[in-house]
């Protein structure tokens, strides 16, 4: 990937506790695009520990990085500030951010995850903790579904639970909106025979392609690309896939309510009569709405939750 | 284990609702912290998801250092609200001088009463002159009745 500059970092050391959430306002409101603010730890000085349970404190000496679009003079705002808050004698660093600095350290951040009993995600440079577990390898990168939100655990959770009543076996699987194919992945592992995935980001459809081989489930697992706009043509036709290719024993979508709300038709077309439906990435406040889109095609409707987040999971019907 | 996280920074930014993504400014400032960018894309955009298309939300994140965080979202920035209010896609060109679009005291005192969501502390009036300012600076006139706006 080409590493071209995105940010500009512009740091301020030593600011006192009291005046760093205004500098910070400030220079919001002067082109910042971002503004983190920091303990100042002078090499080798004891660390002032703030906790999470003490509501609004702040270090007692703080930095301040901000960061500028390439386009404003990031430098320069930074130092016009500090002289108007009486700091121009304080360390100013200012350097250039490459997208491939903060994609690093997405990567530092990932660990296996446990997702339920016997299932596991695991980042590819990591070892999975339980060989004989069900474990789920992905490249973690911009695509959605590395395994900690909650609505991709009450998917996997739920997937779990149809492998358990064998309705995976055999079965064909359409994960829409698939992000890193993190769930048709899954459902390949856990005994279906096909899936296939699609999503509006090229990059996830290239992370979905990434992840089935990185699971040795490429040949059973075809990814596509799908406009967001409804109007355009439903993907799989598009493609040329036969109409019998196109229907699906379980379909799963993990979105959000709004684009849930308008595939209802295309959902519905995809599953076969007496198919299973899953439907996350809405909050609970925002299930009665979806089930009542869904509900001209679907019955048996549940309803599951963590924390804030829902799965709604429901039954094909087969009078319409 | 009862030891309560200890936080490594507090990171302010302003995102349009339904728009997070890994790109500038998200991905730099959430990268740094060493923060799962995709978690927070999906979760703000999904709380967002009722508001009005590219209504500027400030995001205030709390970043720990085990890499965890938690978020507050706050009333979008006073010059959003002008701005629709007075029907104008920019700001005046010199601030006091020319008079773009103008704006109803009634209607900045709505806008007063959103923006005192953030500033429960502050009393209405104080708002309603600091917004004055922001009007001023912005070169748009306060007017007294709907009507002459």
């Amino acid at each position: 990937m080409a590493a071209e500059v995105c940010s500009i970092k512009c740091c301020l050391a030593d600011v006192p506790g009291g005046m760093a959430e205004e500098v910070a306002e400030v220079l919001l409101a002067y082109g910042a695009q971002s503004v983190a603010v920091e303990e100042y730890r002078p090499s080798g000085g004891p660390e002032q520990e703030i906790y999470a349970d003490t509501e609004g404190r702040v270090w007692d000496r703080c930095t301040v990085v901000a960061y500028f679009p390439p386009e404003e003079d990031g430098a320069a705002i930074l130092a016009s500030t500090a002289a108007d808050f009486g700091l121009q004698d304080r360390k100013q660093l200012v350097e250039a951010v490459r997208t491939q600095d903060w994609e690093q350290s997405i990567r530092d951040s990932y660990q296996p995850a446990q997702v339920g009993e016997g299932l596991w995600i695991v980042p590819i440079w990591s070892q999975a903790p339980d060989p004989a577990a069900t474990n789920i390898i992905l490249e973690p990168g911009l695509a959605f579904g590395t395994g900690d939100h909650p609505t991709t655990r009450l998917c996997l959770r739920w997937l779990q639970r149809l492998q358990q009543a064998g309705s995976l076996d055999g079965a064909a699987v359409m994960d829409y909106g698939a992000g890193s194919g993190v769930l048709a992945v899954a459902a390949l592992l856990m005994g279906a025979e096909r899936a296939v995935g699609s999503d509006v980001e090229p990059l996830a459809v290239k992370a979905t392609q990434a992840n089935a081989a990185l699971n040795g489930v490429s040949e059973r697992l075809a990814a596509y690309l799908c406009a967001a706009d409804l109007k355009q043509p439903e993907p799989l036709a598009a493609a040329g896939i036969e109409p019998q290719q196109r229907l699906f024993e379980v379909t799963v979508a993990n979105i959000l309510q709004g684009p849930l709300l308008d595939l209802a038709p295309r959902l519905a077309a995809y599953t076969k009569p007496g198919g299973l439906l899953g439907l996350s990435g809405i909050l609970q406040e925002q299930t009665a709405a979806v089930m009542e889109a869904y509900s001209p095609w679907f019955q048996s409707f549940q309803v599951e939750g963590e924390e804030r987040w829902a799965l709604v999971t429901a039954v094909r019907r087969t009078d319409t | 284990m009862s030891k309560p996280k200890t936080v490594a920074a507090t990171i302010r930014l302003v995102i349009n609702a339904g728009q997070a993504k890994p790109s500038p400014p998200v991905g730099p400032a959430l990268g740094q912290a060493g923060l799962k960018i995709m978690d927070f894309c999906k979760d703000f955009n999904a709380k967002t998801a009722t508001f009005k298309d590219d209504v500027p939300v400030p995001v205030v994140i709390t970043a720990f250092t085990d890499k965890t965080f938690t978020y507050v979202m706050k009333t979008p920035p006073a010059s959003y609200f002008i701005k629709k209010a007075a029907g104008m896609s920019g700001g005046s060109q010199k601030p006091g001088h020319q008079h773009v679009a103008s704006i109803s005291l009634k209607h900045l005192h709505e806008i007063a009463a959103v923006k005192q969501q953030d500033l429960r502390l502050v009393p209405l009036e104080s708002i309603c002159k600091s917004l004055m300012g922001t009007c001023r600076s912005m070169g748009v006139r306060v007017v007294a009745r709907p009507e002459d706006a």
